[in-house]
């Protein structure tokens, strides 16, 4: 009964958001008021998530990679078609694409402890080289399969990489020492070395654990859409930036539960955004907007609820809110 | 006897700064060895370079009879011996039991794979072992005070059973409960035949709880003296290089202090710390403020700076602004140097000049537009005037002596010409030299008709230095002493207790 107890509390923010922000966008638009629907979104945040989960590594050890959309690229166009050449069919697409995925944050990681300079630098570099990469390689025309590989967008594929990618992160993450080392690293580098933690070392392997769940996701946008375009002039920022709101997202709604899991409530969330901005024909141009504001919205509520949480007790307690305007 | 630890000729150098020069220091089995010196002496650099946190540049140690060279603190931890440091050394946002096993997560398991469960349950047993049972491995350490968290790191040093315990200045950061429960730990090692090596600039405490003491200077031995030589007279000229005059605090009686009130606190209630305390403070006055750790001293002085904001009353300065928030209380040139430096008043990842421009900005600017020379000038003249030890204002704080880091944090305030000083125990874990030299200063700034409270757990100094005192127990005002009255440190307990 405890433990019953103790699970609700830890998941009920994260249920109830994720459940309110799909009940509004059903109440405001009744054509999306379907099971159908609802399966859709669930479906739709898988692979994101994936990806959240990666760039969740960086950004806990303080990591600043703008390289993992290039990541993605790059495992996607080398690791697909290396499999199609050699006839791997879909598990050697998954395979060679987290191969690719971990080499090209390996060398990211690399990189940063010969260089010894900021991984902002290092990732946006990084991100230049591999678009490149991308527009040379396989005569830069991406990458494309046949219907048969097409297996990871529906279920049973789908799903599938969903628990695999799940249970590599929560391993990875809370079972094993370099997890905990991240932790440690991204919260506090002096007192993390002065325990004989090797910070160069740990924040390289963030870099190559983000890399290896970059050729995760680059596997799912293969196996579920069968092809990939090459992109240059930094145009791999934007799956950065959405695989970082979901972290965000994940993390403002978090609570006691698990940040695997409230990630990928974060991507459900922000697909169900995405859905909101089609039902409602708003114009593409401003879905980023509309996005930003509502990852700043999560990000205000969860920054401040400490403060909102501090104003409700001095409520209870009837004292006065002279500062509150403030 | 054949020595537990030997150090020979260890010297370590910084860049261009030479912290210790050929030192040499032998430890023997059962044996609790004072370390002492002025800050900047080099007394956390060998401690550091013994636990294994850096390198040394030339030297040779042995310990066990083997020759002993540490990569890390892990590998001096396996190897047996273990440092409790100066500074905070349990990490923000993560839960105790991660702090516990901090690095050695997979410690003591069967697998390579951490078992959280294991960690949680061992925590556990650890924190009850050393008494530690109110606080939950799963928690997040930052809900807990800094004496808990500085308690956190006790057990942890205890439980690697070490052959050696570098304790670095790590008592005057607790209350008398905590530091019993190291002098209990100590006493339990000597029994054991194991080491001690112990860091305090508090001379009665080393008198009290040392077989003998190393002192050192500028980075160099000076010299041992076994119990039967120690004397804190002799210890103080080892440290300073010349005979001490023994003159530390004000000379005077006297309250002496103007009539306008500059700040006032009116029926502060906050949480079940703080009950209806209420105060006046004078221009030119020092008022002390003790009582125990948890007594809500430490919450009392954030609140007069606003970085607390009570459930109710209010702190009002001598204009009848409120003080609401730390931005208020610098407008009316407030300034608030918090017990914890490290976390609360320093940046220290960035250098002395960035920390002592942080709140002058204003006082800097021309035409709206801050140039490189007016900080950097602006930097060197406060930090020259209490002769910070540094390379120059461009070397990182974090490399500063815990001494030189505290003129820094008063620096900052000075920089900015602030009026009325919140001073939460301004002297903690710093040595005799610096010590004066911030009482020196506290009587200047009184003279110039500048305010200060001085939050303090130590006696002599709360009677040596004040006009005023207040005595807080559980929340409550539970005594008040006037200098002229000139209370003993029995009366001013009495009414802490």
């Amino acid at each position: 009964m405890q433990a019953a107890k103790k699970y609700v509390k830890n998941y009920i923010v994260m249920f109830l958001v994720t459940a309110a922000m799909i009940a509004l966008l059903m109440f405001f638009a009744p054509a999306t008021r379907s099971f159908t629907t609802l399966l859709s979104l669930l479906k739709q945040g898988i692979a994101p998530a994936i990806l959240g989960w990666g760039v969740l590594f960086n950004i806990k050890a303080g990591n600043w990679d703008f390289g993992v959309g290039a990541e993605v690229l790059i495992a996607a166009i080398i690791g697909g078609n290396i499999a199609k050449m050699l006839g791997m069919g879909i598990a050697g697409v998954i395979v060679c694409c987290m191969v690719v995925g971990f080499a090209a944050g390996t060398v990211s990681g690399i990189l940063y402890r010969l260089l010894r300079i900021p991984t902002i630098i290092i990732s946006i570099a990084i991100m230049l080289i591999y678009e490149s990469i991308c527009g040379i390689v396989f005569g830069g025309k991406g990458v494309s399969l046949d219907l048969s590989y097409l297996v990871l967008s529906h279920f049973p594929g789908n799903v599938l990489m969903w628990i695999a990618g799940f249970l590599i992160a929560y391993i990875l993450f809370f079972k094993t020492r370099i997890g905990y080392n991240i932790k440690a690293v991204g919260s506090n580098i002096k007192i993390a070395e002065d325990n004989g933690i090797n910070v160069k070392r740990t924040k390289a392997l963030a870099l190559s654990i983000a890399g290896l769940f970059a050729g995760l996701y680059a596997a799912v946008n293969v196996g579920s859409s069968g092809a990939v375009r090459t992109v240059s002039a930094m145009g791999t920022m934007g799956t950065c930036f959405n695989a970082m709101m979901c972290v965000f997202i994940g993390l403002s709604i978090v609570g006691g539960g698990n940040i695997f899991i409230a990630i990928y409530f974060g991507a459900v969330v922000m697909q169900m955004i995405q859905m909101a901005l089609m039902v409602f024909g708003i114009p593409t141009q401003y879905s980023q907007v509309v996005v930003a504001i509502f990852v700043i919205a999560f990000m205000l509520f969860s920054t401040n609820a400490p403060e909102i949480r501090e104003n409700i007790r001095r409520k209870r307690h009837g004292g006065s809110f002279p500062h509150l305007a403030q | 006897m054949e020595a537990l630890l030997k150090v020979e000729n260890i010297s370590k150098e910084f860049g261009a700064t030479k912290a210790l020069s050929d030192v040499s220091m032998t430890v023997y089995p059962g044996e609790v060895r004072g370390l002492i010196g002025e800050n900047g002496s080099g007394k956390s650099t060998l401690s550091n370079i013994i636990a294994g946190i850096h390198k040394m540049s030339d030297g040779k140690m042995m310990f066990l009879g083997a020759e002993y060279r540490p990569e890390s603190v892990l590998d001096s931890r396996k190897k047996g011996i273990s440092l409790l440091a100066q500074e905070t050394g349990t990490i923000a946002g993560m839960t105790v039991y991660e702090n516990m096993f901090l690095g050695e997560e997979t410690a003591g398991g069967k697998s390579r794979f951490v078992n959280a469960r294991r960690l949680k349950k061992a925590t556990k047993e650890i924190l009850a072992e050393n008494g530690l049972a109110h606080i939950q491995p799963e928690d997040n350490v930052e809900r807990y005070s800094f004496e808990d968290r500085k308690m956190i790191e006790v057990a942890r040093a205890v439980w690697h059973d070490p052959q050696i315990l570098i304790i670095d200045e790590t008592t005057t950061a607790l209350s008398h409960h905590g530091r019993q429960k190291i002098y209990e730990i100590i006493r339990q090692m000597k029994k054991n035949q194991k080491s001690v090596i112990f860091i305090s600039h508090d001379l009665d405490e080393i008198m009290n709880v040392c077989d003998s003491v190393t002192v050192l200077r500028d980075g160099n031995y000076i010299d041992t003296l076994p119990h039967d030589r120690m004397n804190k007279d002799t210890i103080r000229s080892l440290m300073i290089g010349r005979e001490f005059d023994g003159r530390y605090y004000r000379p005077d009686w006297v309250c002496t202090h103007g009539e306008q009130v500059v700040l006032k606190a009116e029926h502060i209630v906050y949480r079940n710390i703080l009950k209806d305390v209420s105060l006046e403070l004078h221009e030119g006055e020092i008022l002390g403020i003790g009582g125990l750790t948890d007594s809500g001293m430490h919450e009392l002085c954030k609140i007069l700076f606003g970085a607390i904001r009570p459930d109710k009353g209010r702190v009002t300065y001598m204009d009848n602004t409120e003080i609401t928030s730390p931005q208020t209380a610098m407008k009316k040139r407030i300034a608030y140097i918090p017990k914890d430096r490290d976390t609360e008043s320093l940046f220290i990842f960035a250098d002395i000049k960035d920390n002592i421009v942080a709140s002058s900005y204003d006082q800097i600017k021309k035409q709206g537009f801050i140039f490189p020379k007016s900080e950097h000038e602006l930097a060197e003249k406060t930090a020259a005037s209490l002769q910070v030890k540094m390379r120059d204002v461009r070397q990182y704080v974090g490399e500063l002596s815990g001494g030189n880091k505290q003129k820094v944090a008063i620096c900052k305030w000075l920089a900015n010409e602030s009026q009325l000083f919140l001073m939460d125990c301004p002297t903690r874990g710093i040595d005799v030299g610096v010590k004066a030299n911030i009482y020196l200063l506290m009587q200047e700034l009184k003279k110039q008709g500048k305010a200060i409270i001085m939050v303090s757990e130590e006696m002599t100094e709360l009677i040596g230095m004040s006009d005023r005192i207040l005595i807080l127990k559980d929340g409550e005002c539970s005594g008040e002493f006037l200098r002229q009255d000139h209370p003993s440190e029995q009366e001013v307990i009495q009414k802490m207790l």
